[in-house]
């Protein structure tokens, strides 16, 4: 199984590959005044306006810093071609895991459905995010609000 | 799963039904079984059952061969990408091979005005070292008149002058080795950024093969090579960039010392213009000028020292600088030759 690990601070998180269309450098994104904490805009995907999600404020509370490992997770949602953002730190690399090593962190986190299970991989500690458990109903208004047609 | 049909063979002894769907069966099948209606009707809803049963089944095969055609065209898409982004990867991997060789002939060219600039200062050192050494040697004792003390002073000023125009050519020499570090600086950001695209698309590469199944995981492993490969790279060219940082503050610090070696060497022309002057005795007491000119003499050879020391750590940066371009022409290669070896075998044929 293969997925790719992006870093918050010291701790890495990682999405499936498999839950994912592709990695894309940080893209010009238009700004939504007025939206959701942690919605940084949308821009044009293949025709389609797509918008990204800030990791870090999400799961850390800070925004991610602009370099040139700082990339946007193009991952699936529950609509089908339908494509979600996530502007993600230290975007560099993708760890091959194996899929019976995830194992429940041990700890209920009823606020925190989107952190999956755990699993070391090669000295690093990754933890399985859940795209779709990472909106909040209202993000989640928000963004159904954006995927239907102007 | 069993079939319809089987399924109404087993119905069969009790409801005495045919187990048939079609009615044309059914009807004279029941008008010679001879049973009563209810027990024809439970038949019917049995068979009804049954019916729906292997529709629903119908439904989930067709599902499932959907499923497996969206699939396929999934893998079929994911090799298709797959397949279109190696020439971008040839192209990067060329480009990089090519910034690589930019960064070497800056590097050379500055070691070239380096070596200048090295020349420069052990000279301007060495006649300062000639100044003092002859300017001791020929020192009027303290009680000396100041008439017998011009003979040094006179030897003096043309030795002063060509350091001072030694100390105009270093000047310059700092100005293009300045230039020469910015060039270097420009060449490896160019690189580094050519290293992130190939990450970026090694990274698409994998998720790719991973989405094109058994086919894609020869894939996979190359283009984490791939990856390890631009990821050296850029940590080379990391590496570079900081020895061309600290190479430019030592730059900056031997432009500052050229001017300030330009400056103390012009005071000393002028200390011995002012001795050699026509009234040198009313302007200053006896002595003045001898302690002037050597303070002049020692801020200058402070300074020279400054610019030696600056001259050995540039050296010294240029040294680790080729030591990291040399790794980053290694990492080149490796990429070529992983490169090509895709090229030739293609993903699916990828070990």
């Amino acid at each position: 199984m293969l997925v790719i690990p992006f870093w918050i601070g010291q701790e890495a998180y990682a999405v499936a590959s498999a839950d994912l269309y592709g990695v894309l450098p940080r893209p010009l994104l238009r700004s939504m005044p007025g939206g959701p904490a942690g919605l940084l805009g949308v821009f044009n995907y293949r025709g389609r306006w797509t918008p990204v999600l800030d990791a870090h404020f999400l799961l850390g509370g800070v925004s991610a810093r602009p370099a040139l490992a700082t990339r946007v997770l193009l991952c699936h949602t529950k609509v089908p071609d339908v494509a979600l953002g996530l502007l993600c730190e230290k975007v560099t690399d993708a760890l091959t895991v194996d899929p019976a090593a995830w194992s429940a962190p041990g700890v209920r986190l009823g606020d925190a459905p989107w952190l999956g299970p755990l699993q070391t991989s090669g000295g690093i500690t990754v933890q399985r995010l859940f795209i779709p458990h990472l909106l909040t109903p209202e993000l989640a208004a928000a963004l159904d609000s954006l995927e239907s047609p102007a | 799963m069993k079939s319809p049909v089987s399924r109404c063979v087993e119905v069969r002894p009790v409801a005495r039904l045919p187990a048939l769907l079609g009615s044309a069966v059914v009807t004279p099948a029941w008008a010679a079984s001879g049973l009563d209606t209810p027990a024809s009707l439970i038949g019917w809803a049995v068979a009804g059952l049954i019916a729906v049963g292997a529709l629903w089944r119908i439904r989930a095969l067709t599902h499932a061969a959907q499923a497996e055609r969206r699939q396929h065209e999934g893998t079929l898409r994911a090799q298709a990408e797959l397949l279109s982004a190696l020439p971008d990867l040839h192209d990067h991997a060329q480009q990089l091979t090519a910034g690589i060789a930019s960064v070497q002939t800056a590097a050379d060219i500055h070691r070239t005005a380096l070596s200048e600039v090295h020349q420069s200062v052990a000279g301007a050192a060495k006649r300062l070292g000639d100044l003092a050494v002859a300017l001791e040697a020929e020192a009027p004792p303290p009680a000396a008149s100041t008439d017998s003390a011009a003979s040094p002073l006179l030897d003096l000023e043309p030795v002063l002058l060509a350091l001072d125009a030694a100390a105009g050519g270093l000047g310059e020499k700092f100005t293009r080795l300045h230039e020469r570090t910015d060039e270097i600086a420009q060449a490896v950001a160019a690189l580094d950024k050519v290293s992130e695209r190939i990450n970026l698309l090694s990274l698409n590469a994998a998720i790719e093969s991973e989405k094109a199944g058994d086919r894609g995981h020869g894939f996979v492993a190359i283009a984490q090579e791939i990856r390890r490969l631009a990821d050296h790279t850029s940590a080379a060219s990391l590496g570079i960039a900081r020895h061309v940082a600290r190479a430019r503050e030592v730059v900056s610090e031997g432009v500052m010392s050229v001017e300030r070696f330009q400056s103390e060497v012009h005071g000393g022309v002028n200390v011995v213009r002012t001795a050699m002057g026509p009234t040198p005795a009313l302007q200053m007491p006896a002595g003045t000028e001898d302690e002037r000119l050597a303070r002049a003499l020692r801020d200058c050879q402070t300074t020279a020292q400054a610019l030696r020391v600056s001259s050995r750590a540039l050296g010294t940066e240029d040294e680790r600088a080729a030591e990291r371009l040399r790794e980053l022409g290694r990492l080149a290669q490796q990429l070529t030759s992983v490169l090509q070896h895709l090229q030739v075998g293609g993903p699916g044929a990828a070990p």
